[in-house]
Parts: structure tokens; sequence; C-alpha cells
């Protein structure tokens, strides 16, 4: 059924929609789907989901071409491949960046249904056993996994990641009502928006450290070859791209932001186990490939809660769940016994999907590179005019831009101070949920913290953050004897 | 509970930052060469920002990048003037017609 000409112009007009709305700032697969949801009433439930769900998994594609071109985050996940993506493309490999994220984005999203097509079920009542103290302890893993792969201090990761936690506070307390830290300013109730948060630490505060000066003047003209990867560097994407695949997925299926957490965990990862960690940053293949990777494939890992058990794992997800039931198609564990048109439907069409998202991003390289050869000094301003229309228009809110301004110059000053603000924008997306989450347990042990000990599941994920946690300070330690020692040798010398 | 636990930590962990000062380079190493850029780029967005509800989004996105190109970059008033006029249009067409989001009007009525 999925291959009917009919659904197939469904699942092309999906994902075309899809990759536009993650190339633009400020409106993101979330606002695409709500916005084209009433235009599937009169369409029938399989042609919806299938045109619905090609712009959740091809705005994850779009999302990459403005992370690489121009360094604006296009969607939250693609807040890591701004920083090898964009190094690559100022490298004069932009094509290159774009080819290797639309081939892992194809591979892992193929993997990604291929994965989800076999092991639907028995992931999904696993993931059922996740109750809050369990994403507490998931979640506290996470970001201490996170500082630990990072190369750069791992503190200094903890107290960004911290940062952005404290700032996720802001706004309705969900338990009480109470407003923290709005200033008596209405907008505030809501909370910190990413998109603002994001868009101004990588794209404004980049723009901010980059006097046009600085920038080459040379018009880059790529030849058809340059537009490609070179033989080396598919090399170096091949692991990461089956790494981050197999991370995304699995990290998919939890509920909550994961398709932004899985992009963050893989470049960490990547960085961590690479024989040259000091290239990431700097156009590292890797960073590009495994992210990107991660993100496609843990987009597609949501839908197995979804699909299996009836459960949304975000708000997207959702929204496609509302149109599914519009239609009057319940998903859940009945999903596939009385609906196996739409079921399979839908699943035959991710395998399309991803196909057509390939044919339409790999074309398009040589119009995208093109971007790059517009003057420095005449993009960025096209840039934060971009950020300012596209911030402005997440919530039709001016106090967005002014916090866009406001992480602008908090951008600024942590690149000058050697802080990586990636781990701040993490923060912040998991704070609802790790605030949520901790707060549960600690009423369903009536304030006990003994609770996070009490279960196995925490339990284990919270030793495996001690272990991670003394594994650092053994090796700061033994780096802090290595550097004594090396002084000691000049005296030792001297006294001889 | 939530604020003052993260408050807690960061403090732990600038307090660690602070032990670990003496690995890292001297304040004086920082290159603030483009403070001056940087603080000219701000203050225009920020009175772009400002002049958005008031003036619309035409006539301040349009005076945005026109003072960014003329008083940041020192181009030619003219091609600084075409350039963010035609930008701007096209950003209208873009987000107001294409992708339907509403603008703000303020001075025009469209």
């Amino acid at each position: 059924m999925a291959l009917q000409p009919e659904v197939l112009w469904y699942a092309f007009i999906g994902c075309l929609v899809g990759t536009l709305v993650g190339m633009l700032p400020g409106i993101g697969p979330l606002a695409g789907i709500s916005i084209l949801l009433p235009l599937t009433f009169g369409l029938d439930a399989t042609k919806a989901i299938v045109m619905l769900a090609g712009i959740y998994y091809g705005s994850q594609y779009g999302g990459s071409t403005t992370s690489i071109l121009l360094r604006i985050p296009g969607e939250a996940a693609s807040v890591m491949t701004c920083i090898d993506g964009n190094a690559m493309a100022r490298k004069g490999r932009a094509g290159a960046a774009l080819c290797i994220s639309a081939v892992g984005s194809f591979v892992a999203g193929t993997f990604g249904v291929v994965m989800l097509t076999l092991v639907a079920p028995p992931l999904a009542v696993f993931a059922l056993r996740f109750g809050p103290p369990e994403y507490t302890a998931l979640l506290v893993m996470g970001l201490i996994f996170l500082a630990y792969m990072s190369t750069s201090s791992l503190v200094r990761t903890l107290l960004m990641a911290c940062l952005g936690l404290l700032v996720g506070t802001i706004g309705i307390d969900v338990m009480t009502g109470h407003f923290r830290f709005s200033f008596d300013i209405a907008e505030l109730g809501d909370g910190i928006g990413i998109v603002p948060v994001a868009v101004g630490l990588f794209g404004l505060g980049e723009i901010l450290a980059t006097p046009s000066r600085r920038v080459t003047a040379e018009v880059i003209r790529p030849r058809l070859r340059e537009l490609l990867p070179s033989r080396d560097e598919w090399r170096a994407a091949a692991w990461p791209i089956g790494r981050g695949s197999v991370l995304g997925f699995v990290i998919g299926i939890i509920p909550g932001s994961a398709h932004i957490i899985s992009s963050f965990l893989s470049y960490a990862l990547e960085r961590r186990i690479s024989r040259t960690p000091g290239e990431f940053g700097k156009g590292a293949v890797a960073g590009v490939a495994g992210p990107e990777s991660a993100n496609n494939a843990a987009s597609t890992g949501a839908f197995v809660p979804m699909l299996a058990l009836g459960i949304p794992t975000g708000p997207v997800i959702a929204v496609l769940m509302a149109a599914l039931l519009i239609h009057g198609v319940p998903p859940g564990p009945t999903l596939v016994s009385d609906h196996p048109n739409v079921f399979w439907g839908f699943i035959a069409s991710m395998y399309v999907g991803n196909l057509m998202l390939l044919a339409l991003n790999l074309p398009l390289v040589g119009v995208f590179v093109n971007l790059l050869r517009i003057p420095y000094a005449y993009l960025y301003p096209l840039i934060i005019m971009f950020c300012v229309i596209g911030v402005y228009e997440v919530n039709n809110s001016i106090v967005d831009v002014w916090i866009m301004l406001i992480m602008g110059v908090l951008g600024y000053a942590l690149k000058k101070f050697r802080f990586d603000p990636a781990p701040l924008v993490l923060g912040l997306v998991i704070a609802p949920i790790f605030e949520m989450s901790l707060r549960q347990s600690l009423i369903m042990s009536d304030g006990a913290w003994m609770i996070f000990l009490q279960r196995p599941i925490a339990l284990t994920l919270l030793a495996a953050s001690a272990g991670l946690l003394a594994l650092s300070a053994i090796g700061a330690i033994s780096r802090r004897k290595d550097w004594r020692a090396k002084l000691a040798q000049p005296e030792a010398v001297e006294k001889l | 509970m939530m604020p003052k636990l993260m408050a807690g930590l960061m403090m732990v962990f600038a307090a660690f930052v602070v032990i670990g000062a003496a690995d890292s380079p001297p304040l004086s190493s920082v290159d603030w060469s483009d403070r001056g850029h940087a603080a000219l780029v701000l203050l225009i967005t920020a009175g772009g920002v400002l002049a958005y509800r008031p003036l619309g989004f035409l006539i301040a996105m349009a005076l945005l990048v026109f003072a960014l190109l003329v008083l940041v970059e020192r181009r030619n008033v003219l091609i600084a003037a075409g350039y963010s006029i035609g930008l701007t249009l096209f950003a209208y067409w873009l987000f107001g017609k294409a992708l339907k989001s509403p603008l703000e009007r303020g001075l025009l009525w469209f």
C-alpha cells in the first residue's frame, strides 16, 4: 500500500516540507505538523500519518543544512552539527559535510526503521519499566557520561550543564503553580525556550566573535568532485554513522527529547574514542556523521512506544498520535491487529521516505554550498535577520528575541573563556523532565533519597555514573602527578 | 528545591574551576580585539529589536541590515540600501506569504 502513487506523493510532500521546516530556525517540526494537521482531515489515516511523519524525520535532515552552512541550528537536534559541520564548511568542505550528513541520516533512518519493524514490541515493554527514579538516574548518567566523554574539563562541562538546568527552572513550577524567576514578566512564565538559547549561543555568539576582516574574502568555487566527500572522509564517517545509528535508536525509545540528547551523546562518544580528539571543533568528520545519524535514528526510535504502546515520547509524537486518533485509529497494542494497513503502510512509507530525503538533499548540495559564496560581510546581516525573525515567530514574543541577544553575549563570553556552550543547551532541554522525575521520585518515597538506591535499574545507572566520575577523578589526579613529576625534574637536575 | 540544588552544584563546580585556575592560561592571554565589532553589532541588533514592533517587520529589518552594512562593514550606501531592501522583501515573502507567519505590521498596513 505504501508504494501506491498517492501515498508516495504525500510522503514526498511531508519530506519536502519537513526539510524546509528543519532548515528554518524557529519553525520546528512541531509547528510544521500542527499547521498541516487540519489539511489531513480529508485524507485517510495512512496518507495523513505518512505525510505528517515525513515532516518529522524530514526536519532532521533539513536542520543540518543551516547548521553546517550558517552555524545556526535549524532544529534543536542539529546543535552539535553546528560545531564541526560549520568548521568543515569553513575549510571548504561544505559539500562533503552536507553529503555525509545526508547519507548518515539515510543510513541511520533506514536502520531505525528496520529495528522498529523487528524489535518494537520487546523494547517498548522494557521502556515501560522506567519509572521516575529510573528516569532521574538515566538523566544523571547521561549528563555525567557526556561530561566524561568531553575532552575538555569534566568540571566545566558539568558547570555548564547545571547552568542549563538552572535556566530551565525559570517559569511556572508545574507542581505548585508558582512563578519562578519570572520577574513579573508574563512571557517568562512559560520558561526560557530552547530556540532563543540555541540560536543566541551558537548563531549570534559566533557572529559577535567573528569580525568580517577575519573571514577570507576569497570566493570558493567548488568543483563537482569537491562537493562530494573524499575516500578518507567516507572512511572516517563509516563507523560514527554505525555507532550513531545504534545509540540514537536505543535512546530514541526512551521518552523525552531523545533525538536532541542522542546527538549530544553521540558527539561526546565520538570525541572520546577518536584517535585525533583535537580535530573536534575544527572540522572532524565524525563530529558531523555521528550526531546526524544519532538524531535520525532517535526520531525513528521514538515511534516505538507510540506504535506499540500508545505512549507519546514527546510533543511531536503526541501530535502525530492526535492525528491518528482524529482519523479513528487509536495507537497502541491493538494497532497492528486492528489496523494492519495503517501500521505497515506507515512502516513501509518510512523506508521510502528515507530514500526520498536522500534523493532530495544530495542533488541540492551544490545549491546549498553556493550560499557560502556570499561575502561574509553580506551574509551575517542575513543570518542576524533570520535569527530575529525565526526566534520571534516561535511564540510571537519579543522577550524571546531579547533572550537570544543575552545568550549571544553569553556565547561570546563563553567562547573567550573556553567554556563549551553545548552542555548548557542540553541542561535546558532535560530540565523539565529531570525536575519532574526527581520530584515524583521523592513524592513516591515521602522525601527519602534512598529510593534511587532501592530500585535495581536506577541503582545500576547511578553506579555507572559514580564509576565514570571515579575514572575521571583518577585521570585528573594522575595528570597532576605527571605535571608535578615534570616540574620536579629541573629541580632534581639542579641539585645534581 | 531544584533551583537551590542546581545553584549549590554550580558553586561547588565553580570552586573546582577556581582551584584549578593555576593550570589555565592567564586572563591577559584572552584576545579581546573583536570587542568593538561585537559591541557595535549587538547595539545595532538591539536597536532593530526595539524598533521591531513600533516600526514593523519591513522597516525595522531593512534598517537593521542597512545599519550593519554601513556602520559596521563600511559598505557603499547605495549597495547596502539595495541589498537590505531586497533581502527584507525576500524574507517578507518567505515568512509572511509562503509560511503564513504573522509578521509585525508596525507603521505599514501590510
